[in-house]
């Protein structure tokens, strides 16, 4: 296990080295810019136009600035962003909102999802099956923004439960609505991952045995039949961090969250390559990552899998 | 340890109330679309400790019968009539709170298929621990029903303390104590296993060594074991050898011997008064089926417990138990002492039924004699004296296949050698059986003699011709003369082709004929393999296990091959589907001038096809004669004991 955790490691290197170099790319070949924007409607005076250019090195070739920006992360240093603001802090700012929104909507898709897959599973065919499955679907139909804005609207303006938008207000309550929102295809794809993992094992041949051994309904389920259904379930989940991170752009935009989403659209929107490559190689090696604890936990849950 | 005969049926029976009393049972299954009925009037009567047997091929609702009972039948099924009475209680109006109460502490099940029985991310112990636990017994303790029986007078043993268990602590603190006292403890620390020998046996057997203190040690170190040990003991006492450190092993690591010991260890961990045994060792080898049934049969006589034992095999059924009850199409059809039935089967079915049991077949079928064309040509002689005159299709030399097994990280892989050394030469028109338990290289082989794995070392020469030197279109070619069928139809033929996709595939590939004519071919095919035409339009999921088998041969035999591999081909197969595969062959064969390499692991069959036999063991042959002097004068102990294996073998019938 140890060998193959140092060799995913190792594979890591290059998978970063690819990311940075594709994104940095995409930024360079961005058209418009970037310095144009910083002096106002009037436009730089040329000689303080080349001084911005040169200290960010943008009158440097492609690549010299690549290997400089990537010099600089080695040092731990992800460079100043064109407003003059470290990127680091741009980053400090922006990722613990969207790590509490992204582990908020991850805790209610497992819990919402896995309970209500291991009651439709069981009680296939039955009318709460029929339900969720129709809810489920139309879930993964209807766009985020359609759900986001209906959510908002309903939820938070007319029956004022909730928060409407979240800003500077990052509490729990006032996270909780955009979360949902987040959560809403992950969780009917766990539901649905669920509820066939436990169909599939509520027939299986141990759990006739385990309830031949005397054991209670209730443990059978929830020790055999449950504990079984979860080792596909939790795998998806685990990758799925990654992807609520990343992916929380309209939600964010939407509840006016300061995260991750909305200060990369910004930036995108400003032309500013250092800041977007930063946040988005941080959300690489999320993925990188949470992929590799996935691999490793997929393997303590269940036995049979073997990593040499 | 145990005899092959039954034990003596218990002198008035009638005179016991019985254990379990099955009267006028049905069982339906209703699905959206249509109701089966599948057992329609069963009745069967257990008495206690008795051993009774359920035979019946599959659908004949014998393992139906059996899930009734503790109310384990799977979804949609229904008990719609007649009485199941256990212990004078009617199960079929009990709720399912009694159930639960029941299984386990009164009645257990074996279950048939042990690869798919136990759940895989458990430990064996903690699955054996759950079965105690569940039924709240206490581990201590032997509820050894008997123990006290077996010791007579000793009236130590009667006492709640004297049925302790010994715990590995003790145990070691034991033999501490004995080899301090300048006693040879290696024999001792034998018969000494945790968790299972209880104080009584430990002062037993101190008092056996000339200790005059026995009792007081005894009394001193053993004082009852916890959960662990007694799991230990558990699997310990069902056969499993070095149960304490197994224990702690997940079910893939075990082999499928093993994990049926542990499944029961668990049906028996809370001594129930009934033990279902659904199939208990149909997926195993033949000697490991052995061991396991005696073991099977010497612990439940020893705890008194009686046994409801479910099975296709009439040979194994009537070595098993006293009583035989045999099922055809959902009613009980004939039951009555085990050795009246197989000597006087009364109704057809069982006629049937004890005629084609490979276990009691005594003879090679012979085709040429029956059919009566080329009588002259194939003499029905003995099988050397055909096999001999005969010139060799295939030849194997030196065969050698080692595989590279990856260890926990690069440069730790170890070699495994599956194939060595072996040699053969099949000759035309006749079967050669390769014989051997699971593991022992056989498929390897074949599937080197396929073309499917590259030997390491050796030679297979074809037709005169070496198959390793052969181009990619001479190789295509080669397929098309040598081709395979397998073991598990329904895993063999794509679910998504028609019955005549899977038979024209072949012919299309090799380019053979016009479509027309493709057509007609598979007609034709089908007709020799005995299933109607009408067959081709349909998919193998509305087909039996039999009727695939029959497409799989008509696949195989599509490009008029002159060699045909039957991998394990019929062991899948019920008894009389098996008879008829076997029948189709043989005839096929003497039509075809085939020639058949057979691979199985069932010497009963072996008997009925092969000319000559090679019998193969880790990887080598050990004994390669022809079938009748294999049979009559096996020349390697592992021969016997494969021999000894056949279920049924010894029952006389006076064939």
């Amino acid at each position: 296990m140890g060998w193959y955790v140092g060799r995913r490691l190792l594979q890591a290197i290059p998978v970063f080295l690819g990311a940075t170099f594709l994104l940095y790319l995409m930024v360079f070949l961005m058209p418009g810019d970037p310095v144009a924007g910083l002096c106002g409607d009037r436009g730089c005076a040329p000689a303080v136009a080349s001084a911005l250019r040169s200290q960010y090195h943008l009158d440097q070739p492609f690549l010299v600035q690549y290997l400089l920006y990537v010099k600089g992360l080695l040092t731990g240093d992800f460079g100043t962003a064109y407003s003059g603001r470290a990127i680091s802090e741009v980053i400090a700012t922006a990722y613990p909102v969207t790590v509490k929104l992204a582990l908020l909507a991850l805790a209610i898709e497992a819990v919402f999802g896995i309970v209500a897959g291991l009651i439709a599973g069981l009680r296939r065919g039955g009318v709460f099956d029929g339900t969720v499955l129709v809810v489920s679907l139309l879930v993964i139909a209807v766009p985020t923004f359609v759900m986001g804005f209906v959510a908002q609207f309903v939820i938070g303006v007319k029956l004022a439960w909730l928060p409407t938008t979240v800003g500077g207000n990052q509490t729990f309550t006032a996270l909780l609505m955009p979360a949902f929102v987040l959560a809403g295809v992950s969780l009917a794809y766990v539901l649905r991952l669920t509820r066939t993992a436990v169909a599939e094992n509520a027939s299986a041949d141990y759990v006739r045995t385990a309830t031949a051994k005397g054991l209670t309904r209730r443990r059978v389920v929830v020790v055999h039949i449950l504990r079984n259904s979860l080792i596909p379930v939790i795998t998806f989940i685990g990758a799925d961090l990654g992807v609520l991170m990343g992916g929380a752009i309209v939600t964010e935009g939407i509840f006016a969250v300061p995260g991750v989403g909305n200060t990369l659209y910004q930036a995108i929107l400003k032309g500013e390559g250092p800041t977007v490559v930063s946040l988005v190689t941080i959300l690489v090696i999320v993925f990188i990552i949470t992929n590799l604890l996935v691999d490793v936990l997929y393997a303590l849950l269940d036995p049979r899998i073997r990593y040499v | 340890m145990m005899t092959t005969h039954p034990a003596p049926v218990p002198a008035d029976p009638s005179a016991e109330a019985p254990l379990l009393r099955i009267r006028d049972l049905h069982v339906t299954f209703t699905s959206r679309t249509s109701q089966v009925h599948a057992v329609r009037g069963a009745d069967l009567t257990i008495y206690p400790g008795q051993t009774v047997a359920i035979v019946g091929e599959s659908g004949s609702g014998k393992s139906t019968t059996a899930h009734a009972i503790i109310d384990l039948l799977p979804g949609g099924g229904k008990v719609t009539g007649g009485s199941i009475e256990f212990d004078g209680e009617d199960l079929t109006k009990a709720p399912p709170r009694r159930f639960v109460r029941l299984r386990g502490s009164q009645i257990g099940l074996v279950p048939q298929d042990p690869m798919s029985n136990l759940n895989p991310v458990y430990r064996i112990g903690s699955q054996v621990r759950e079965a105690l636990r569940a039924n709240g017994i206490d581990v201590s303790r032997s509820s050894y029903r008997a123990l006290v029986a077996e010791l007579g007078e000793d009236a130590v043993a009667d006492t709640p303390d004297a049925r302790l268990y010994l715990g590995s602590a003790e145990r070691r603190a034991l033999l501490a104590c004995l080899a301090g006292r300048g006693i040879e403890t290696a024999a001792v620390a034998d018969k000494l296993v945790v968790g299972f020998t209880t104080r009584v046996e430990v002062a037993i057997l101190l008092r056996g060594m000339g200790l005059d203190d026995a009792e007081a040690l005894a009394e001193r170190f053993v004082t009852g074991t916890g959960a662990r040990d007694r799991v230990a003991g558990l699997l310990a006492e069902a056969g499993l050898p070095d149960a304490e450190r197994r224990a702690r092993q997940f079910p893939h690591e075990f082999s499928g011997g093993m994990r049926q010991r542990t499944l029961i260890a668990i049906a028996l961990a809370a001594r129930p008064t009934l033990l279902i045994a659904d199939e208990p060792t149909s997926a195993l080898d033949v000697t490991v089926q052995r061991q396991i049934l005696d073991h099977l049969g010497v612990l439940t006589r020893e705890l008194g417990t009686a046994v409801l034992f479910i099975t296709h095999d009439l040979g194994l059924a009537a070595e098993r138990a006293e009583h035989l009850v045999v099922m055809y199409q959902g009613k009980v059809v004939e039951s009555g002492p085990s050795l009246d039935i197989l000597a006087n089967p009364a109704h057809p079915y069982t006629r049937r039924l004890v005629a084609s049991a490979p276990s009691l077949a005594y003879q090679r079928i012979q085709v040429a004699k029956t059919t009566g064309e080329d009588a002259a040509e194939a003499p029905a002689s003995t099988d050397g004296e055909r096999s001999a005159e005969r010139p060799g299709v295939l030849q194997v030399s030196e065969l050698t296949k080692v595989f590279e097994i990856r260890g926990s990280r690069p440069g730790r892989a170890t070699q495994f050698t599956a194939v060595d050394d072996v040699s053969f030469t099949l000759r035309r028109g006749t079967t050669l059986a390769l014989v051997g338990e699971s593991g022992s290289g056989k498929s390897t082989v074949a599937n080197m003699v396929l073309g499917l794995v590259k030997p390491t070392a050796g030679r297979i020469v074809f037709d005169d011709v070496d198959t390793s030197g052969l181009s990619r279109r001479e190789l295509f070619a080669f397929r098309r003369r040598v081709q395979p069928v397998f073991q598990d139809p329904y895993g063999s033929l794509d679910p998504m082709y028609s019955i005549y996709r899977i038979i024209e595939e072949p012919l299309r590939t090799h380019r053979v004929g016009t479509k027309a004519e493709r057509e007609a071919r598979v007609r034709e095919l089908l007709d020799k393999v005995a299933l109607p035409a009408s067959t081709m339009r349909r998919y193998p999921n509305e087909l039996s296990g039999g009727q695939l088998q029959r497409v799989a041969v008509a696949r195989a035999l599509a490009l008029n091959p002159e060699v045909v591999v039957c991998d394990e081909a019929v062991s899948a197969l019920d008894v009389l589907v098996q008879a008829q595969v076997l029948d189709l062959l043989a005839q096929l064969q003497s039509e075809l001038t085939l020639s058949y390499l057979f691979i199985t692991h069932d010497l009963a069959v072996v008997r009925q096809i092969a000319d000559e036999v090679a019998v193969m063991q880790t990887g080598r042959i050990v004994e390669h004669a022809t079938t009748n002097a294999v049979f009559d004068t096996p020349q390697t102990d592992y021969t016997r004991q494969l021999l000894d294996a056949i279920p049924g073998g010894k029952l006389n019938l006076g064939h």
